[in-house]
């Protein structure tokens, strides 16, 4: 199912209601560190979760506040809110940067090859965008 | 040739690039030449063996303390003497090797005419062994890695020298290896390109990415990480292993053609090996 293609202007909130309902199970089975906070679906709640993937999936090749084993291979990931005003783009960056990018780049395709949910993908965009 | 250009003919249109144009062997390896003096200008061959200590002052340091005593000393004394321990037969490895295997290892892997393949240097020692009634051993740690050492010892300072014969086979075998370097694999769908050429000299977390040109020059190496040697191979399955994708067999044919393709990356390079590593 080619995620990228879901309409630009699907409102962040709903899609944040729909996804919890759907991938609460599979959240459940994986309960990393699931603190209070993290585990509520607040805007706060997807920030931290947001942060949490990201420290483990993001850092190894980008920097951004927060990380402290950040690499170096990609781009520094700072006022993203600016450079990425719609969240499509970025969703579909994190989805499979081999389509929505460069077809030989280093970036993995996290969502097309299930690195991530696709409710991860909009906690780590809601993280993003407070960089 | 513009990074671009060079990553979309290896990867996106792999096949159409290598089947449209007539490249080869001896073309391939000026372009990436080419590709890794224009990155790392101010490198002499002798930076080349010196992998991701180039990037970091630290490492380098801690790097060159380490190899006032180097750690590999005992497995080339050790691979030394089983080298010249006959066989059962009375025979030893130096009926096998010319030169009795002084100043060769620099020239390995090498496509072999006779078999219609290429042979590791760990591969002819095997095949050295079942020769001569022994059993081959493994091709990623131990005594054969111990041998290499010797026999690398033997040839340090010596241009790599690895070639394509002209013959279709050797040049299949030579492609295979190629292909296999450019394939992604995995989750995360990195090609051995990805990480040591385009990001090569950058950081993933704390750990700077070595140049592909230079890399085969060190190998076998002592790993602190292993706490003993290993051979390329070895260090080719922990690379596949740590990002996820599931590692070729040592001492298979993939293996074997990975490391001839790779090894020809490093030609004109001086044999730096054994070597230490982190």
């Amino acid at each position: 199912m080619p995620y990228p293609m879901i309409s630009k202007n699907v409102a962040l909130a709903a899609v944040f209601t729909v996804m919890h309902v759907v991938t609460l199970p599979l959240m459940a089975q994986e309960g990393k560190g699931a603190s209070a906070a993290a585990t509520g679906n607040g805007p706060e709640a997807a920030v931290e979760q947001g942060k949490a993937k990201a420290i483990e999936l993001c850092q190894g090749c980008h920097q951004f506040k927060g990380a402290d084993q950040a690499g170096t291979v990609g781009p520094p990931l700072l006022a993203m809110k600016a450079r990425f005003p719609d969240p499509a783009k970025l969703r579909a960056l994190i989805y499979d940067a081999q389509k929505a990018s460069k077809p030989y780049t280093m970036m993995p395709p996290f969502g097309r090859n299930g690195l991530v949910s696709e409710q991860d993908i909009e906690h780590i965009i809601a993280f993003l965008y407070t960089l | 040739m513009t990074r671009e250009i060079l990553a979309v003919a290896l990867l996106a249109g792999f096949g159409l690039a290598t089947g449209s144009v007539a490249a080869g062997p001896a073309e391939d390896l000026k372009v990436y030449q080419a590709y890794f003096e224009q990155h790392f200008p101010d490198f002499t061959p002798e930076d080349y063996t010196r992998g991701m200590y180039n990037f970091s002052q630290d490492k380098r340091a801690q790097y060159e303390a380490i190899m006032e005593f180097p750690p590999y000393e005992m497995a080339v004394e050790e691979g030394q003497e089983l080298f010249a321990t006959p066989f059962a037969n009375g025979n030893s490895y130096s009926n096998c090797f010319e030169n009795a295997g002084i100043g060769i290892a620099q020239t390995y892997p090498r496509f072999d005419a006779e078999r219609g393949k290429v042979m590791t240097l760990g591969m002819a020692i095997n095949d050295c062994r079942v020769q001569n009634g022994e059993e081959p051993l493994d091709v990623v740690k131990g005594p054969l890695v111990y041998i290499e050492a010797y026999m690398s010892e033997a040839a340090r300072g010596k241009a790599i020298d690895i070639t394509v014969p002209d013959d279709p086979r050797a040049l299949a075998a030579y492609e295979e290896g190629k292909r296999i370097y450019f394939t992604r694999r995995g989750p995360r769908a990195f090609a051995c390109y990805h990480c040591h050429w385009e990001a090569a000299g950058a950081r993933i977390r704390g750990n700077e990415l070595s140049p592909a040109r230079g890399q085969a020059a060190n190998f076998p190496a002592y790993r602190s990480k292993w706490g003993e040697m290993g051979s390329i191979q070895r260090r080719f399955k922990g690379c596949m292993e740590e990002f996820g994708a599931k590692p070729l067999k040592p001492g298979g044919e993939d293996m074997a053609n990975l490391e001839y393709f790779h090894r020809r990356l490093s030609n004109g390079i001086p044999l730096n090996a054994p070597n230490n590593r982190f």
